[in-house]
């Protein structure tokens, strides 16, 4: 028997709402506009949509218990809440509606991950660019090929903040890190213990994310000292470098890295100033290298 | 304990026709008070029955009726039908001097009459049995589609607000332009 939902009085169709679980909140929320910002205005807090691409398919997580599929047919999503799945559709919306409308009673702006956590054609990861907004965080898991990890960070990373690659793709391929370190994110994280980045002076002059983190890197103190002396004359524009960070396997002898370069100590950090004014702190520790660049205004706001 | 009269419709409502509780008999006698709604029909509800409506235990302090007096001067509900009233007189009676449970499977499960039983609970202040009957709201629409969901709580589309909010601002447009002439002849 229906009711008319909106005669009950305000404070109990809230409460009603309250009473909801997420699955049948959202489902709630599709039914007009109206429905829409009653759930948005609502005290309910809708955990943002993770997405994950797996084979050719993206899957989008709310909850454990809560995950859409995106058909192939682009209109319509199927929900999976623990018994059974059902199909969804509204008339003139198309998956990427869905997608916009979940942020929206989210009140997010963004998708807070991506993740690529199989094996997915190359060419799908172009409709997957056409479907998913903004990201915050891009995530290539261990087992995604060399040749796909490459086109998902190259063409995905412009969706992205940052990029989290669990692999090595260079290894054994015809690709070099620099075509990841160009890219410009916020976070670019090379995190595999399985095999060895290697790099050089070049690589870290062309590094064009704010933060740049590798795990299990290979470079020389003679090249890590090159580096800060070029950086010490400021004579190479480094635009937007926060900080970098090595792991390395072998130690480093931080009297080589720093060697005819003149610092102060700071606690467990080395303090290089510029003329400019400035600033590198460089902390040289059992298996890990840190560079945090510090331009005058960092340095006024602590 | 409670006892329901058919077809009264004086003001001063007949004897009800089944006794109060008299096993566990309080040591002070239960002062009791009468409802009706818009079938007329009068409900005997001791006072402890009636503490659970705030809105009813609020006229009862201020009134300080007598047994007799109570008995003439029924509280009117008019805007609550009859077997809504009965359902909430029931629920008030087995909850009497105790706290509900946070799931009460004793509680009206009628879907049909749910919406009413809503508005009634919400205009006598009955807050636990509103809370549950918001649960049970909620509950009628768990694991539905938007389609089924539009459906059963009768939700309009987008386009049938947009016109009833157009057709809301033509009436309001009416009603000023209305009072604008009157206010123009009034002052001729």
């Amino acid at each position: 028997m229906p009711i008319r939902i909106f005669s009950i009085p305000a404070a109990d169709f809230q409460y009603a709402l309250h009473c909801m679980d997420i699955g049948d909140l959202i489902a709630f929320s599709l039914c007009s506009n109206r429905t829409k910002n009653l759930v948005k205005s609502s005290s309910r807090k809708i955990d943002p949509i993770s997405a994950q691409i797996d084979e050719n398919t993206i899957l989008l997580k709310i909850e454990p218990n809560l995950q859409f599929l995106l058909r192939e047919d682009s209109f319509s999503i199927e929900l999976h809440r623990g018994n059974g799945i059902e199909i969804w559709r509204k008339p003139g919306f198309t998956q990427r509606d869905f997608i916009a409308h979940f942020l929206s009673i989210s009140r997010s702006s963004i998708i807070p991950e991506l993740r690529v956590s199989n094996v997915c054609s190359i060419p799908y990861l172009d409709i997957v660019k056409k479907i998913i907004p903004k990201c915050d965080t891009l995530y290539i898991s261990h087992n995604c090929s060399s040749e796909l990890t490459i086109a998902a960070v190259l063409k995905l990373g412009a969706l992205t903040r940052r990029v989290r690659v669990d692999n090595d793709p260079f290894n054994n391929t015809n690709h070099h890190i620099s075509e990841f370190l160009t890219l410009n994110l916020d976070y670019l994280h090379l995190s595999t213990f399985a095999s060895r980045f290697n790099l050089e002076l070049s690589d870290l002059l062309i590094a064009n994310s704010n933060n740049l983190s590798v795990d299990c890197a290979t470079i020389t103190e003679r090249e890590l000292n090159r580096f800060l002396k070029l950086w010490i004359k400021g004579n190479h524009t480094f635009y937007r470098l926060k900080m970098i960070e090595l792991f390395q396997w072998e130690p480093m002898k931080s009297e080589d890295v720093l060697k005819g370069i003149k610092f102060q100590i700071m606690d467990h950090k080395r303090r290089l100033t510029r003329a400019d004014g400035e600033e590198l702190l460089v902390t040289v520790g059992p298996g890990v290298v840190v560079f945090e660049f510090l331009s005058p205004q960092d340095l006024s706001i602590q | 304990m409670s006892s329901t009269e058919q077809g009264t419709s004086s003001a001063a409502p007949a004897e009800p026709t089944t006794a109060p509780e008299s096993a566990a008999a309080p040591e002070v006698p239960e002062s009791f008070y009468y409802v009706h709604g818009k079938d007329k029909v009068v409900h005997k509800v001791s006072a402890g029955a009636l503490q659970h409506s705030a809105l009813i235990h609020g006229m009862i302090s201020n009134l300080g009726y007598t047994e007799e007096q109570a008995k003439a001067n029924p509280f009117p509900f008019e805007n609550i039908d009859g077997d809504i009233l009965q359902m909430v007189v029931d629920w008030c009676n087995q909850h009497k001097g105790k706290p509900t449970p946070p799931e009460d499977t004793n509680l009206p499960k009628q879907k049909e009459k749910l919406f009413d039983l809503v508005l009634a609970v919400n205009y006598l202040e009955i807050k636990e049995l509103l809370t549950y009957c918001c649960k049970q709201v909620a509950m009628m629409v768990k694991g539905k589609s938007p389609e089924e969901i539009r459906e059963i709580w009768m939700i309009p589309t987008d386009a049938e607000d947009e016109a009833a909010e157009k057709e809301a601002k033509k009436r309001a447009g009416k009603e000023a332009a209305g009072e604008t002439a009157a206010a123009a002849g009034d002052a001729k």
